[in-house]
């Protein structure tokens, strides 16, 4: 267990991050040491999103993710079996892949050509039986898989730690949430495709800049977009008076800054008045044809879930700890790259069965809005990249960032158990919890501290049991 | 003296010999001498100029007749007529 920083005294983790004043050190965000740490008490522990299961559609197809700093290939073998390797050669290191996405028989280093099948076995060492004379052992040198994986409704998620909760356990009160976001515009479980290939491109900011704003700051969107709002990206076009989102249909129901504290996972969500969905509104005004589509889609839904409060499983963006920012359309992963520098990737869902013209509509949004060249996102580049090396002075250090916006004015509902609201306009408190669960895992010395969660703590007063450990299993 | 009943080793015709990339378009079904004597037939392709996969068919070891694994293009030393 790593609780100190290395080489800035005696200073604790808790002393950096208050989230009972809700000011934050910006060391937390810049410190060298604490990077290093973070790569080692959150990445090799946490549930990450790695892929989806359309990138891999057949055997011997393989596509290459990220797991913190780290590259992994996630493949689908000859038997249909899908994994996620690292990709690195057992013998010296060689990367075994080095094709972004393709299908293949087998993944042939190419520094002394040991070779592994798509299940990870190493198949092939040349000279086996004229120089190793059959003694080594190649069942013991296949490729370094995951600990864990899981498939869920065709998200492929992994973690490195074999103590690692459940995947539906890790995400408590965010399963539905997770599961929406892979459905068909139809309501259809693990309905959607990826566009082909992700957008990555690398910030020169710390991963927390993008990954525990979104999902949780609507407070810049006034400011920072100010300009992409004017300049009518929806695909209503310039339609009563313009905007960079669709048009839709108002439902009777409460928005909310939703948060797990004790989990680390939050959203901007609905907790919904009536059951049922929405009427669709008519919004790809300069795509003819377009609507049509996704009203007939909206009907089928309004019928499958009739009778359904779709709380948290609709209306907004969320993200699931430590690094997936998603919605219903876009997925958002901030992979670390040092200490100032994140590695942002961006794919966007589409409903496999949807025709062409619908597919390119969609993509053409998408593309405007997000990623290196999208409007939108350029905006937000703009704020991190410059607030990085704002924070690394020596003066700049010693002044806090504030994270007070909503501080103490949160609720709670039992329509969404184990979930804290803020409501009251503008809130951090998904930030706020984003940071608290950050704390717990970088003074975790394993799982058994931080999951069941909060230990000695109340877990808004729902709890339903106590593990062997002392720790609170809460009951969503 | 092989142990398949197929053709000796002397009466195989080579009609190539290794060359570097030489196997990576070879198809399935091609047969090759390796330098151990054996004689295998190709049952998929990696297509890496590196690796492929051989049935054993003609061999001084009769126990290794169809037994099937990858092969190294170092190993290979020459293809067959078939």
């Amino acid at each position: 267990m790593v609780t100190y920083i290395k080489g800035r005294g005696d200073r604790n983790l808790r002393d950096l991050v208050d989230l009972e004043t809700g000011t934050v050190s910006r060391e937390v965000y810049v410190n060298e040491d604490i990077y290093a740490q973070e790569l080692e008490q959150i990445y090799g522990r946490a549930w990450l999103l790695v892929g989806h299961e359309s990138q891999v559609e057949n055997p011997g197809d393989f596509v290459l993710g990220r797991m913190g700093e780290e590259e992994v290939i996630l493949t689908r073998d000859r038997k249909g079996v899908i994994h996620v390797f690292l990709n690195t050669c057992r013998h010296r290191g060689m990367k075994v892949c080095r094709y972004d996405d393709g299908n293949a028989l087998v993944f042939t280093c190419p520094f002394h050509a040991w070779t592994y099948d798509t299940d990870g076995r190493l198949v092939g060492v040349p000279h086996h039986r004229d120089a190793y004379f059959e003694e080594l052992d190649k069942s013991q040198w296949g490729l370094a898989e995951v600990a864990q994986m899981c498939n869920y409704y065709g998200s492929i998620w992994a973690t490195w730690d074999p103590k690692a909760p459940s995947f539906e356990d890790y995400l408590g009160p965010f399963q539905r949430t997770v599961r929406w976001a892979f459905q068909a515009s139809d309501g259809t479980d693990a309905g959607v495709e990826l566009y082909k290939p992700a957008q990555r491109w690398r910030l020169p900011s710390n991963w927390k800049f993008g990954a525990f704003s979104f999902a949780g700051d609507s407070a810049h969107a006034a400011m920072t977009h100010l300009s992409v709002n004017a300049a009518a990206i929806g695909p209503q076009g310039e339609v009563e008076g313009g905007g960079r989102h669709p048009l839709a249909a108002p439902f009777p129901s409460k928005r909310g800054y939703m948060s797990s504290r004790e989990l680390g996972h939050v959203g901007q969500l609905a907790i919904y008045e009536q059951p049922g969905v929405a009427d669709y509104r008519d919004t790809w005004l300069l795509d003819p044809g377009v609507d049509d589509y996704w009203r007939e889609t909206r009907e089928i839904k309004q019928q499958r879930f009739a009778n359904d409060f779709l709380h948290m499983q609709s209306d907004g963006q969320f993200h699931i700890w430590p690094n997936a920012t998603m919605s219903d359309w876009r997925i958002l992963m901030w992979h670390p790259h040092g200490v100032g520098m994140t590695e942002s990737w961006r794919q966007y869902q589409v409903d496999k069965n949807a025709p062409k013209h619908v597919k390119d509509a969609k993509r053409r949004y998408v593309m405007r809005y997000c990623g290196p060249a999208g409007i939108t996102e350029s905006d937000d580049m703009e704020n991190w990249n410059y607030a990085h090396p704002a924070s690394l002075g020596m003066v700049a250090q010693r002044y806090p960032y504030n994270f007070q916006l909503g501080l103490h004015h949160n609720h709670f509902d039992e329509r969404v158990p184990g979930v804290t609201i803020g409501d009251r306009g503008p809130s951090e408190e998904n930030q706020r919890a984003r940071l608290r669960r950050w704390v717990e895992f970088m003074e975790a010395g394993s799982w058994d501290d931080i999951f069941p969660v909060r230990k000695n703590g109340k877990s808004n007063g729902r709890a339903n049991g106590k593990s062997s450990n002392g720790n609170i299993k809460p009951s969503w | 003296m092989t142990q398949s009943g197929g053709a000796d080793k002397a009466e195989r015709k080579r009609v190539n010999t290794p060359d570097g990339m030489f196997i990576r378009d070879m198809p399935e079904g091609t047969k090759l001498e390796l330098k151990n004597g054996d004689l295998v037939e190709i049952t998929l392709n990696a297509r890496d100029g590196g690796w492929l996969m051989g049935r054993v068919i003609e061999s001084e070891r009769p126990e290794s007749i169809g037994d099937e694994d990858w092969i190294f293009f170092a190993e290979v030393a020459a293809e067959i007529e078939s």
